[in-house]
């Protein structure tokens, strides 16, 4: 009797230590933020997700380009994000000039030279790192509109037409500048607009006053992200869906499926035919009526 | 043509009131006509530089134009002179309430466990380690080995299930051969029988010696007894009603749950014999 206690004891305690253990690996493996730095898809601290959600709440639609500006351009009107490219080919920045030329808009820049500006701005400024610091609003553009001061690190340098919008006037973090029919802002710094920091200072309103009031389009194809066709191209969740349906289905036909057993004896030979037994009769009969006679 | 006239007005009476050397807070629009100014006028260029305010908020207009000349400077002032919407909502109040998402801070175990869990999930080795060697060496994406380890998981579930069920059938059959008559002796099964109604088991004893019967009928040649054989098969090898009766009894009480009858032994002795002489 005590040692059927013992046992039972041991038995909960080994259930909730796996249990416990079970637990641990799936909070070990849900899912984290993550993402590519600046990416409007990255929920890690150097992503945007959280700017384009913002934007999206300010009123300002918003949407994910995954096919290069060199094969499709973004829609007349937009304001388009290109912060922290991992990699710009010549034929994509090009690609991007003409459109910004012919009245777009560009708001670009990220902790890095961004040379492939020279495809855009005939004398583009020059990018200088800087040790972050507050920054504060030298004059009253769209750009700044309700945005006095902000956070981050990088310079620019050899302003040439550019306009300083966010100071200091020698190292600005933010300028504007023309080109052709269009308009480019340029950020020293994506930080102020990264989840890990959008939510200090006036660094949402730097992101909803850098759209202009246009609707806005990420450029993902810089951080790696291109069209996903066929099983990848769904949604997550879809995909998951899809997955349990496979399961379920198998598990339905394994559940009506035939179960095949051992072969089963034959029956018993079924008995004569009556027509045999008739037969029979018949003949016995004629048999005792020829001995009666 | 009328808004010209109204900002080079405006830009007078700011030259008028406001000296060029002295900082000074202007409006928005004011700020701006002052601007579109500039590119033609060096006073209204001096004045603008002179603003250190507008509507409240401090600026450095000087510093923004500092350095620019020719084209360089009317493209700035060109900028500056530009419309500006005014700020519309509260930004920073969007931004946290998005960031308090928890797609921003991945999840958190909740309950009371939360600190035994946790315990043990520090000394956990890290899982992601071999995760990440089997993305290395599968084609295709992180799903493919979410795929490849269910199925893992489903093989080893059946191999289990297999294997348990396995056992069970194997313990039952034991089970069976255990409780089966160790004997295949109609007189034996008949003798046990006997026994099993004087000790009251009338169930028992009906089992007994309808299997005795049934072995009879296999040593005749009527049928070919097993144990899985059917009544009705047997009803169809010998076309008796003696045995039609006894099956109907022996399935009443065997798979009915009907109470045996006294009367049942004896119809059971009775015609039996009958049966097997027939």
């Amino acid at each position: 009797m005590k040692d059927g206690r013992v046992r039972g004891t041991l038995a909960i305690a080994a259930g909730l230590v796996a249990f416990a253990v079970v637990l641990a690996i799936v909070d070990r493996l849900t899912p984290e933020p993550k993402g590519p730095p600046s990416s409007s898809y990255a929920t890690a601290p150097a992503g945007l997700a959280a700017y384009a959600s913002v934007l999206q709440r300010s009123g300002i639609p918003v949407r994910r380009l995954r096919t290069p500006v060199a094969k499709r351009a973004p829609r007349a009107g937009e304001t388009l994000i290109v912060l922290d490219p991992d990699v710009l080919e010549p034929k994509e920045a090009q690609a991007i000039g003409a459109w910004v030329r012919a009245g777009g808009r560009l708001v670009a820049g990220g902790a890095e030279d961004a040379s492939w500006l020279d495809a855009v701005l005939d004398a583009p400024p020059a990018w200088r790192p800087a040790d972050a610091a507050a920054r504060g609003t030298l004059v009253p553009v769209t750009e700044t509109a309700g945005v006095r001061a902000v956070r981050a690190g990088g310079s620019w340098k050899d302003l040439g037409a550019a306009l300083p919008a966010i100071g200091p006037p020698r190292a600005p973090f933010l300028v504007t500048a023309e080109a052709g029919r269009g308009s480019v802002a340029l950020v020293a710094d994506a930080t102020p607009l990264q989840n890990r920091a959008l939510a200090r200072g006036d660094n949402a309103a730097l992101g909803v006053a850098l759209a202009a009031g246009r609707p806005v389009a990420f450029l993902e194809t810089v951080h790696g992200y291109g069209v996903a066709r066929g099983f990848g191209g769904l949604p997550a969740h879809v995909r998951w869906t899809l997955l349990g349906l496979a399961l379920t289905a198998l598990v339905a036909i394994w559940a009506v499926g035939r179960r095949f057993g051992p072969p089963e004896d034959p029956d018993t030979d079924p008995p004569p035919p009556r027509v045999a037994y008739v037969d029979a009769l018949a003949a016995a009969l004629a048999r005792a009526k020829e001995e009666a006679r | 043509m009328t808004r010209r006239a109204a900002a080079l007005l405006a830009v007078a009476l700011l030259l008028v009131v406001a000296p060029a050397a002295r900082a000074a807070d202007v409006t928005a629009a004011d700020f701006r006509a002052l601007a579109a100014a500039a590119v033609d006028d060096p006073a209204a260029l001096a004045q603008l530089r002179g603003v250190d305010a507008v509507d409240g908020v401090r600026v450095d207009v000087d510093g923004a134009l500092r350095g620019a000349r020719g084209d360089a400077l009317d493209a700035r002032l060109r900028a500056l002179a530009a419309p500006a919407p005014p700020p519309s909502g509260d930004p920073r109040a969007d931004a946290r309430a998005v960031l308090a998402e928890d797609r921003f801070h991945g999840s958190k175990l909740p309950g009371p466990f939360k600190g035994v869990i946790g315990w043990i999930g520090d000394r956990l080795p890290d899982v992601k380690v071999p995760l990440d060697w089997l993305d290395d060496l599968l084609p295709g994406g992180r799903s493919v080995v979410w795929v490849v380890l269910g199925a893992l998981v489903l093989g080893a579930a059946w191999l289990v299930a297999r294997r348990t069920l396995t056992t069970r059938v194997r313990h039952a059959e034991a089970q069976a051969r255990a409780a089966a008559p160790a004997s295949l002796d109609p007189r034996e099964l008949e003798r046990r029988a006997d026994a099993a109604e004087l000790a009251g088991d009338l169930e028992a004893a009906l089992r007994l010696r309808f299997r005795a019967g049934l072995l009879r009928l296999d040593a005749r040649g009527a049928i070919e007894f097993r144990p899985s054989i059917s009544t009705t098969e047997v009803r169809r090898a010998v076309h008796s009603e003696d045995f039609d009766a006894l099956a109907a009894t022996f399935d009443d009480v065997v798979y009915g749950g009907r109470e045996p009858a006294a009367d049942d032994l004896d119809a059971a002795r009775e015609r039996w014999p009958r049966v097997v002489r027939r």
